[in-house]
């Protein structure tokens, strides 16, 4: 069920009004609003180096709304998002730093190594939610956001403890030689092949959910799991859902450190499983608006990025606009009275 | 005295392009029970929500005791004492009556804290005066379909409910409950509450009804004193294209009876227990057999219909389908070419409502189609269109299955169950919500796949159903055999009643 005009319009409202926001507040924090403005809303394209920061940015973002799509479509709460990106981060970093040592290896195929280990690493850790869930009845969205919360802490324990690298004073792991990382696109920006990869990530989604028949199956079970099951869909279709949901968080963190960084750093993950699962309530769980929804944010936050460097503005103000936002987008869904807009893609029920 | 008024009531739905109500007029006075009669369709239930205030009328206005009410607000209805008893529940299910009673109004102590005491005795005090069948403190997840009907006209009342509007009440009760329910409603009528009764059942319309309303396309065809109106007059008079002929479902299907071919049974369950300490139940339906099982309410009628659908995997005994256990089949298969299951909870397991009607159409033959079908849709339009075309379902094939009526609901669930000859067929209630004409197709429908080869296993509460429609019959008391024989006049309703209440043994 692709979005369409009706259901589209409220949220391009709410993203316009949180423009207007970002408008108002300059206005009233900064001692130079015109200059504070136009580093906020054209910072990011003012150079082609920080419009590739921009686009480099949103890919992990990407990877992880798709996952939170796909998880929403089934009707399982994936709120692990978070912590299956950390766990992919580890798992990247550990296959990246193990194979790129090894010699003979072709850099492409240590790279898809390292990213299939993290989209495994975050599959499991899904998987664990979907498993309980089948066997104790424990709900997804809990043990998805518990489990996900320990996870972050072991993972951050191990970067910044074990494996740390003690010749830096980071909190993190020795840097990946440059054969183990995605190679960049246009130095000496940041841009790199996950950028590409996360558009690839994007359109699998798209047919996977659209043009498949286990795609339907997902989002009819989404919609009633008790019909999924009475005409014979497997109940294990839940447990396949988590499992492409927390691959593709985990696909997120091999970006980030595969990417841009080109290690793994304590606490690398930054939220960008939770603003996933924000990009995908904007794109109403359809994959194909989450690219846009993503762009959007990544844009938010380059923009207070570039506003707080060139002029006075705070670098908190994209988070402030993104839950405004994400506010609007749901207050006026859940407000129009229409089931038809329902905040995760359904098609609503009415009778 | 008038208490109801509703004048030139016009509904149209733009999603479905439907004139629901066409100028529709009624009234009621004090004392009176109006039954509104029509065929699926026909705008009863847009009717009912109308005088609600569920639904926003285009035009035309609602009046009680001579005041007008303002369109579309059930605030305002309810202070009118307008009480509506939807079609499905809607009660808060992990509260107790007394508490679905209070919510909203509840009652305090020191005018500040809820009083649950006060909410109890209010409603045992309205359940004496009434002769309502239901304990105040007990959960309405544990209450059997008829006790919920009960809640839902209790709650009514206890917001000072004058006028009660019942949309099919008796949908999904067993006779004697319906019978139980009509003795609560003449009470009620007699205490002077105004009833206005939506149904197709036109049998039971005339044992209960003062005054009969019969809707048709929207707009009211006819309104006729109760007393003396003829059955056969009425149908005809609801019937659409009016010349259409009617015969009873049952027994058109019946004459197309070929009775049950021998070979061994496609559908067979062994010491199957349906209930702690009941004697464990045996049965078989063989190609082309018709099998119908019937019992009140609570008597084991849905655990069966989750054992024999394989929804439910059993403790004890087992079910086979061709000679092979039914847990050793994937449920895929199963579904897809051996069973077609046509669940009683038509709304939570027979149909995905928030899908199309073409998505659940064709949600058995999800193989059939490929990556072009899925994004494109078009020769999936067409399937669905079809596979409507035999229950006459009206719906296009990208609506939303929520947005049919109840009637169509069914047609819908039916067209995809009964759209090939697989090995059995489960079919729990499967002429509930159906208009008698419709009915009568679906009855033939499935006596042709039966003569197809078939095995119908009947799960129905109805007794009339399970007479008109079996080769053979056999009762359920306490989820255990209390009769099972051919059906060859020796089952009488009267004797298999006795059975099914456990006057016989």
């Amino acid at each position: 069920m692709s979005m369409n005009w009706e259901r589209a319009r409220p949220r391009i409202h709410a993203l316009g009004a949180a423009l207007l926001l970002a408008l108002l507040y300059a206005l009233l924090a900064s001692s130079d609003p015109r200059a504070a403005l136009s580093a906020f809303f054209l910072g990011p394209f003012a150079s082609a180096y920080t419009f590739c920061a921009l686009l480099e940015s949103s890919a992990p973002l990407l990877a992880c709304a798709l996952g939170a799509c796909i998880a929403f479509r089934a009707g399982a709460f994936n709120l692990g998002g978070e912590g299956q990106a950390s766990v992919g981060t580890l798992a990247a970093a550990l296959v990246a730093s193990a194979l790129g040592g090894a010699a003979g290896l072709p850099p492409a195929l240590v790279v898809a190594a390292s990213m299939l280990a993290a989209a495994a690493a975050g599959s499991c850790l899904a998987l664990l939610s979907a498993e309980a869930e089948r066997r104790t009845g424990a709900q997804v969205m809990l043990t998805s956001f518990l489990l996900a919360q320990a996870a972050i802490i072991a993972v951050d324990w191990a970067i910044g403890g074990p494996l740390r690298d003690s010749s830096s004073n980071l909190l993190a792991m020795p840097p990946l030689s440059e054969g183990a990382r995605l190679s960049l696109i246009a130095p000496p920006s940041p841009l790199s092949l996950a950028f590409p990869a996360s558009l690839a990530l994007a359109a699998c989604t798209v047919f996977f959910t659209k043009a498949t028949r286990l795609g339907s199956e997902i989002r009819l079970r989404g919609k009633n799991p008790e019909f999924a099951l009475t005409i014979g869909l497997s109940p294990r279709l839940g447990d396949l859902a988590m499992c492409l949901s927390g691959g593709l968080a985990g696909v997120a963190g091999s970006f980030l450190v595969l990417g841009q960084a080109g290690r793994a750093v304590k606490g690398m993950t930054g939220g960008v499983g939770w603003n996933g699962l924000a990009v995908a309530l904007i794109a109403g769980s359809d994959g194909l608006w989450a690219l846009p929804a993503a762009l959007f944010f990544a844009w938010l936050d380059a923009g207070s990025r570039q506003s707080s460097i060139l002029a006075d503005l705070s670098p908190d103000a994209s988070s402030v606009l993104k839950a405004v936002a994400l506010f609007l987008i749901t207050a006026k869904i859940a407000g129009s009275g229409k089931p038809r807009g329902s905040l995760l893609g359904g098609t609503g029920a009415a009778t | 005295m008038e208490l109801l008024s509703a004048s030139g009531i016009r509904k149209y739905y733009r999603d479905t392009l439907t004139l629901a109500n066409d100028g529709v007029f009624l009234s009621l006075i004090e004392g009176e029970t109006r039954a509104v009669v029509g065929e699926n369709g026909a705008g009863k239930s847009t009717l009912a929500r109308v005088l609600a205030g569920l639904v926003h009328q285009d035009s035309g206005e609602v009046r009680v005791r001579g005041r007008r009410v303002r369109p579309g607000s059930v605030r305002e209805a309810e202070a009118a004492g307008i009480g509506f008893v939807p079609q499905s529940s809607l009660l808060a299910e992990g509260l107790t009556v007394a508490e679905n009673l209070a919510l909203g109004r509840e009652p305090r102590s020191l005018g500040l804290f809820v009083s649950r005491r006060k909410a109890y005795v209010e409603t045992a005090m309205l359940v004496e005066r009434f002769g309502f069948r239901l304990d105040p403190d007990s959960l309405v997840s544990s209450l059997t379909a008829a006790e919920r009907r009960h809640a839902e006209i209790a709650r009514a009342l206890a917001r000072g409910g004058e006028i009660l509007i019942l949309d099919e009440p008796t949908s999904i009760l067993s006779e004697s409950e319906s019978a139980k329910l009509f003795e609560l409603l003449s009470r009620l009528s007699s205490a002077g509450k105004a009833i206005l009764l939506i149904t197709h059942r036109l049998s039971e319309v005339l044992k209960i009804a003062d005054s009969v309303t019969v809707l048709r396309d929207g707009r009211v065809i006819a309104e006729v004193p109760a007393d003396g109106a003829d059955e056969a007059e009425l149908s005809s008079l609801m019937a659409r294209g009016a010349t259409r002929p009617r015969t009873s479902a049952l027994s058109l299907a019946a004459a197309a009876g070929m009775g049950a071919c021998a070979g061994p049974p496609a559908l067979e369950i062994r010491g199957l227990r349906l209930a702690a300490g009941a004697r464990p139940i045996n049965l078989s339906v063989s190609p082309g057999e018709v099998l119908a099982v019937t019992a009140l309410a609570g008597n084991g009628l849905g655990r069966l219909e989750d054992f024999a659908s394989g929804l439910r995997t059993p403790d004890e005994g087992e079910v086979l389908v061709g000679g092979a256990s039914l847990s050793s089949i994937p449920r895929d298969r199963l579904r897809s070419e051996l069973m077609g299951y046509a669940p009683a909870d038509r709304e939570r397991r027979g149909l995905c409502l928030p899908a199309t009607a073409r998505d659940n159409l064709l949600a058995l033959r999800r193989r059939e189609f490929r990556a072009r079908d899925w994004i494109g849709g078009r020769r999936r339009d067409e399937a669905a269109r079809e596979a409507a075309a035999p229950l006459s379902l009206e719906a296009k094939p990208r609506q939303v299955a929520a947005s049919l009526s109840g009637g169509n609901r069914q047609r819908l669930l039916l067209a995809r169950e009964l759209d090939r000859p697989r090995a059995v067929l489960v079919l729990a209630e499967p002429l509930q919500g159906l208009d008698l004409a419709t009915q009568a197709e679906a009855a033939l429908l499935i006596r042709e796949l039966a003569a197809k080869g078939s095995a119908v296993l009947l799960l129905v509460s109805s007794i009339e159903e399970a007479l008109g429609s079996a080769d053979r019959v056999m009762a359920l008391y306490r989820g255990e055999t209390a009769f099972e024989g051919a059906n060859e006049g020796s089952p009488t309703a009267a004797s298999l009643l006795a059975a099914m209440t456990g006057a016989v043994a």
